[in-house]
């Protein structure tokens, strides 16, 4: 079934902004968001409620796992995968230890990103899901 | 040929001990393994180790959560 829900790009960079919508189409149709810096995902992730969040790590002013942080402390229960040029250990399990749900390598081929993500999306806890007991 | 009090010989030893401050070989285990832990932290990861660390991480949060 295709995606129709929400999904908000964090990055500074508008041409990786733009990339990013073109893999999210694969998903189906999904309602793009974009915030460029920490302050505007923050409004942004308050007011829209996204099912899905793709955040940068290297972002002037927050960096992105200080936006992690602060999303996460927002609504516990957010779906944020990293989608970042790092890849050193450090910053994945800082990014693992904070609570992202998933971390991407920006050097990912198009269709690995877009396997990975429907990955997170069919993750998600369905409304219909009975409860676990 | 005259024999050394070790009672004498204690507070010249202790003074030699105390100044001692690194045992070289641990000195340089401890150097070899700060540089394994600062290189392990820097080691890059292939998007399939990253997936499997994130897989056993949510994998472990779903069995909490029952």
């Amino acid at each position: 079934m295709p995606f129709t829900g929400k999904i908000l790009l964090i990055d500074d960079e508008a041409h990786v902004r733009k990339f990013l919508g073109l893999v999210v189409r694969g998903l189906g149709s999904p309602v793009t968001l974009e915030a460029t810096n920490g302050e505007e995902a923050l409004r942004m992730y308050a007011a829209e409620s996204p099912d899905l969040v793709l955040l940068d790590v290297n972002m002037p002013m927050m960096n992105g796992l200080q936006i992690l942080a602060a999303i996460l402390q927002q609504d516990p229960k957010a779906q944020v995968v990293m989608l970042t040029s790092l890849a050193n250990r450090q910053t994945i399990e800082d990014c693992l230890k904070i609570g992202a749900v998933g971390y991407i390598r920006k050097d990912t081929p198009k269709e690995a990103i877009l396997a990975e993500l429907t990955a997170y999306i069919s993750d998600e806890p369905k409304p219909a899901d009975p409860p676990a007991s | 040929m005259t024999e050394r009090d070790p009672e004498k010989a204690a507070p010249a030893t202790a003074m030699m001990i105390a100044e001692v401050r690194y045992d070289l070989p641990e000195l340089l285990r401890e150097i070899e393994q700060e540089r394994r832990d600062s290189s392990f932290a820097m080691e890059t990861l292939e998007q399939v180790e990253i997936r499997k660390l994130f897989a056993s991480r949510n994998r472990r949060h779903a069995r909490d959560k029952k």
